[in-house]
């Protein structure tokens, strides 16, 4: 213990850290001030944000899922040629012969089927809790942005592989995109790089996979964190009250002083809540969101361990397999393309990112800022679970009720 | 700019404002045309559109023969010889025929076609196409899957 409390005011430590293992209120903000990593969140929190029930964590749970796919990725590129002679035996190999292969891709695998659902699960959350109003309106549409591109890099990932349902997915998912009016054919000749699914689709998904969208995710993503701070943290109930009481200067157009004086802004700022309501982040928050991810690592672990991600033969041309699913979170848009290609795969679809991109500003009740069902919201509340109801509906559906030919079945067997 | 908040720009400040943006437009545009032009292939390494599937006499009357390789279907009916197109025009999956109702069949979304490629169920919106199909000077079938000919179109050896 005193070689630790030596070591610590020790040049070489000090260089590096600034400050020592916070033990006073002081040290406490100063290291979340002073480190890099920390500073990307507030010195303080608000207590209500801590608390596990008001965000149960999605947002942070899908940004690790996106470092562990990140890092997962990077391994997986260092055995994969994007190439149709190359591709399927590369990952046979990963399978088969590289140490720890078959781990890293199960859980690559199984970490975006997971970022899939708590980006989804975490547009939810913020919609019951109205986090989305109060100004930030903006970050909403980031974040429909940010679900996207998750289902976008989940989609060109799924051709990697290059077996059966690889391929017949890409060649149902990319005939999909023909149906789009005028410009349809083009963008699929655009995406494939030719007419069929081969070896320019396979580079083209490569390339998008591996960096286009993955750079495109993590700007994103420092937007999205960046304006969470400057609009005060994440919404909370007592912001309502206390907005209008503070006293404000007037701000003035030519004059900096509003940098150094609360002045009411466009966008809000709430970061005058009452001493005894914040908590430091070190080690309040901080400590939660390593346990968190300690937590999220294990889960991933343990289902890579029991569960081998899919690997169907060789993709082949000439015979699709019977019946070609796409994966889970697609399936209730096969289920509505399996009536009409165009009202299933583009007009509902647009309608639904088109809904979600304008909703907040159709929504534009103030009430209910950051708390879970408010009763002022009934209606909005009730429209947005009758559209979640549907997507779960349409999604059984072709998940459990469909057989052979896409015929309907019963998952119990019965005819 | 001018330090003043006012809303009236002078004549100057306009003409700048104009050239400035005018240029930027420009310049994204043409840089934006660049890009997807290079991102359209000029060249496709696929096979040609165009094939020979085998002389007439392979083709025995009232047969239907899948090529395999190239997705279509030879029929030899007593009017002619016609091929027919097994991509389904719902998705792109490959029909199956089916011997004992004489139709074809999707897989992957259920459509299925009568014999000669017309619609009876599902939902794919169009029929099958048929392929333009001509005899090479060494009495070849060969069939153009660019050129899509109507259904009272046979070819008669």
């Amino acid at each position: 213990m005193k070689l630790f409390s030596k070591f610590k005011k020790f040049f070489i430590f000090r260089s590096i850290f600034r400050v020592a293992w916070p033990l006073t209120d002081k040290e406490k903000s100063e290291v979340s001030i002073s480190s890099f990593l920390l500073h990307i969140q507030p010195a303080k929190v608000n207590k209500n944000v801590l608390k596990f029930s008001s965000t149960l964590g999605l947002g942070i749970i899908s940004f690790y899922l996106f470092i562990i796919l990140c890092i997962t990725g990077i391994l997986l590129m260092f055995y994969y040629v994007p190439s149709t002679e190359h591709a399927y035996d590369d990952i046979k190999d990963l399978g088969f012969v590289v140490s720890f292969g078959l781990l890293l891709r199960n859980m690559h695998r199984w970490a975006a089927h997971l970022m899939v659902a708590t980006v989804f699960l975490h547009m939810c959350r913020v919609f019951y809790t109205g986090s989305f109003k109060c100004g930030r309106e903006f970050n909403w549409i980031i974040g429909i942005v940010l679900l996207l591109t998750t289902l976008f890099l989940s989609f060109t990932g799924y051709l990697l592989p290059w077996d059966q349902l690889a391929y017949w997915a890409i060649t149902v998912g990319t005939s999909i995109a023909s149906y789009a009016p005028i410009i349809g054919e083009k963008i699929r000749f655009l995406l494939l790089g030719g007419n069929t699914v081969g070896q320019s689709a396979l580079l083209r998904f490569y390339v998008l996979h591996v960096i286009v969208l993955p750079v495109l995710a993590l700007f994103l993503i420092a937007i999205h964190f960046w304006r969470i701070r400057k609009d005060g943290g994440l919404a909370r109930m007592v912001d309502i009250g206390n907005v209008e009481e503070k006293k404000y200067f007037p701000a003035s157009p030519d004059k900096t002083y509003g940098l150094m004086a609360i002045v009411k802004k466009d966008y809000p700022v709430y970061s005058v809540s009452e001493p005894d309501e914040e908590e430091f982040s070190w080690p309040n928050l901080i400590f939660r969101e390593i346990i968190l991810f300690i937590g999220v690592v294990a889960v991933l672990l343990a289902l890579s361990l029991f569960f081998n991600a899919p690997l169907e033969e060789k993709a082949n041309f000439i015979h699709p397999t019977n019946h070609a699913k796409a994966p889970w979170y697609f399936l209730g848009l096969q289920e509505l393309v399996s009536y009409s290609a165009f009202l299933g795969g583009v007009l509902i679809p647009s309608i639904i990112v088109i809904g979600l991109i304008i909703l907040p500003y159709i929504d534009r009740n103030t009430a209910g800022c950051g708390i879970w069902f408010a009763e002022k919201r009934k209606k909005e509340i009730i429209i947005f679970t009758i559209f979640l109801i549907a997507v779960i509906i349409f999604t059984s559906i072709g998940m459990f009720f469909r057989g052979p030919n896409w015929s309907f079945v019963f998952p119990w067997g019965v005819k | 700019m001018n330090q003043n908040l006012s809303n009236n720009i002078n004549r100057r400040d306009f003409f700048n404002l104009a050239i400035g943006w005018i240029t930027t437009g420009i310049s994204f545009i043409l840089g934006g045309f660049s890009a997807i032009k290079f991102l359209i292939p000029n060249v496709l390494f696929e096979s040609s559109s165009s094939f020979k599937v085998g002389k007439p006499e392979d083709f025995p009357l009232n047969s239907v023969n899948f090529i395999e390789e190239r997705k279509i279907f030879i029929l030899h009916t007593e009017r002619g010889f016609k091929a027919l197109s097994a991509i389904c025009t719902h998705l792109g999956c490959t029909v199956n025929r089916i011997e004992h109702e004489d139709n074809y069949f999707c897989p992957c979304h259920g459509s299925k076609f009568n014999r000669d490629g017309k619609t009876i169920s599902g939902p794919a919106p169009k029929p099958l196409p048929l392929f333009e199909i001509f005899l090479s000077k060494d009495k070849e079938l060969v069939v153009d899957t660019k050129k899509i000919v109507d259904y009272e179109t046979f070819l008669k050896v």
